[in-house]
């Protein structure tokens, strides 16, 4: 993460927690190894920890399992019926080209790519980076919202900046692309 | 020569032979009642639920069909808790100002799901389908028992892989016509009605590990 960001994301949610969460850890580590074992855990040794876990370990697989949730839809989205999975019809760009996909969804999580039967370029067929692609959707670095100067922002500002016409004949636009055929 | 052993060595022998054998039954046969009692298959616990649903009362007062509410249990593999989108679409009308109805208005006025507990919980290594059981002719109360008896619905058959394959194995006496799927009170009186059905829906349960275990 650089430096600049670190000072764009002074007031923004999402910046502050990650950037939380990297202090903890450095701090948590620092902790460990400098302070040592706490001290309620004077006199226990190796094989006294070993014995309480493997008891702990023994005792839990005897216990009742825990009772599970059920959260419902409040209001269902048309065309979902929990249970049974959505197949979307989407495409990704690799290499400059568009391959076309099917995307497998449960309840709006998609959790399966595979190749689209119908493109004709691949007739059905995905590689690795296709059936990986899966896996970018869950990246926790992967932009949650609109930035602005290095600043959260929303779509009704993305509205607001782009809804009128420019009076500089659109001096200084620029638009950042993969390379693409 | 005096005796190499004493006189009550041979007791002491059985006594051993004894403890092994009762070892092993408490090591090993207890082990497996305890996993079958319903303190771990769930069976007959009842949850306190957030709102106070009563099947009776929707079942038999109302006469509501099964699938009214869980709508997913010929479609797909979950038989579905209705969204609260559902319960409003009387209680907008009926009881509209009930106190026990306030979880349900708090969840739809913020957005927020009800927070069920879950009385009906295979393990994640079991593959379970409603809709292939449905169309083959199970109705819901083979496996869920009189539902529409229930103030508080719970868990009325163990669940555990041994009954799931008893019925896998000779399903005819659990199946009915489809037309009396969600009907509680329907028993099959003539098992000849039971093969018949299964040659008609054409019931061929799978009773390989992987049927389920995929």
């Amino acid at each position: 993460m650089s430096d600049e960001r670190h000072a764009g994301g002074e007031q923004d949610g999402k910046g502050a927690f990650r950037r939380d969460r990297q202090e903890l850890w450095r701090r948590l580590i620092e902790h460990a190894s400098e302070a040592g074992p706490p001290e309620e855990w004077e006199g226990i040794g190796r094989r006294d920890f070993m014995k309480l876990v493997g008891a702990s370990v023994a005792l839990a697989g005897c216990s009742r399992e825990p009772v599970g949730k059920l959260l419902p839809y409040t209001v269902r989205p048309v065309g979902v019926t929990p249970g049974v999975p959505d197949h979307f019809a989407t495409a990704m760009a690799i290499d400059g080209r568009a391959v076309g996909l099917i995307v497998e969804s449960h309840e709006g999580r998609p959790t399966k790519i595979e190749g689209n039967p119908a493109h004709p370029a691949s007739l059905g067929a995905a590689g690795v980076f296709e059936q990986a692609a899966v896996l970018q959707l869950y990246d926790p670095s992967r932009a949650g919202a609109l930035r602005m100067r290095g600043r959260d922002a929303s779509w009704e500002s993305f509205c607001a900046a782009f809804s009128q016409p420019r009076t500089d004949g659109g001096e200084g636009l620029r638009f950042l692309l993969p390379p693409d055929t | 020569m005096p005796a190499l052993f004493p006189r009550w060595s041979d007791t002491a022998f059985r006594i051993g032979l004894g403890a092994v054998a009762v070892s092993l039954l408490v090591l090993v046969v207890g082990p497996m009642i305890y996993v079958r009692t319903p303190y771990i298959t769930g069976q007959f616990f009842a949850f306190d639920q957030p709102v106070q649903f009563d099947h009776r009362h929707h079942v038999q007062d109302d006469g509501i069909d099964c699938r009214f509410c869980h709508d997913g249990v010929d479609k797909g593999k979950r038989a579905g808790v209705p969204p609260t989108e559902r319960c409003m679409g009387c209680h907008a009308q009926v009881w509209r100002s009930s106190v026990m109805l306030e979880p349900l208005r708090r969840s739809f006025y913020s957005g927020q799901p009800i927070s069920w507990n879950r009385v009906h919980q295979l393990p994640d290594f079991v593959y379970f389908d409603h809709s292939i059981h449905v169309a083959k002719g199970v109705g819901c109360a083979s496996c869920h028992g009189r539902v529409d008896e229930m103030a508080v619905v719970y868990q009325s058959a163990p669940l555990t892989m041994g009954w799931c394959l008893a019925c896998h194995r000779s399903p005819e006496a659990n199946l009915r016509p489809r037309a009396e799927i969600t009907n509680m009170e329907w028993r099959q009186t003539d098992p000849a009605q039971g093969r018949e059905l299964a040659r008609e829906y054409d019931v061929r349960p799978p009773t390989n590990c992987t049927g389920c275990h995929r």
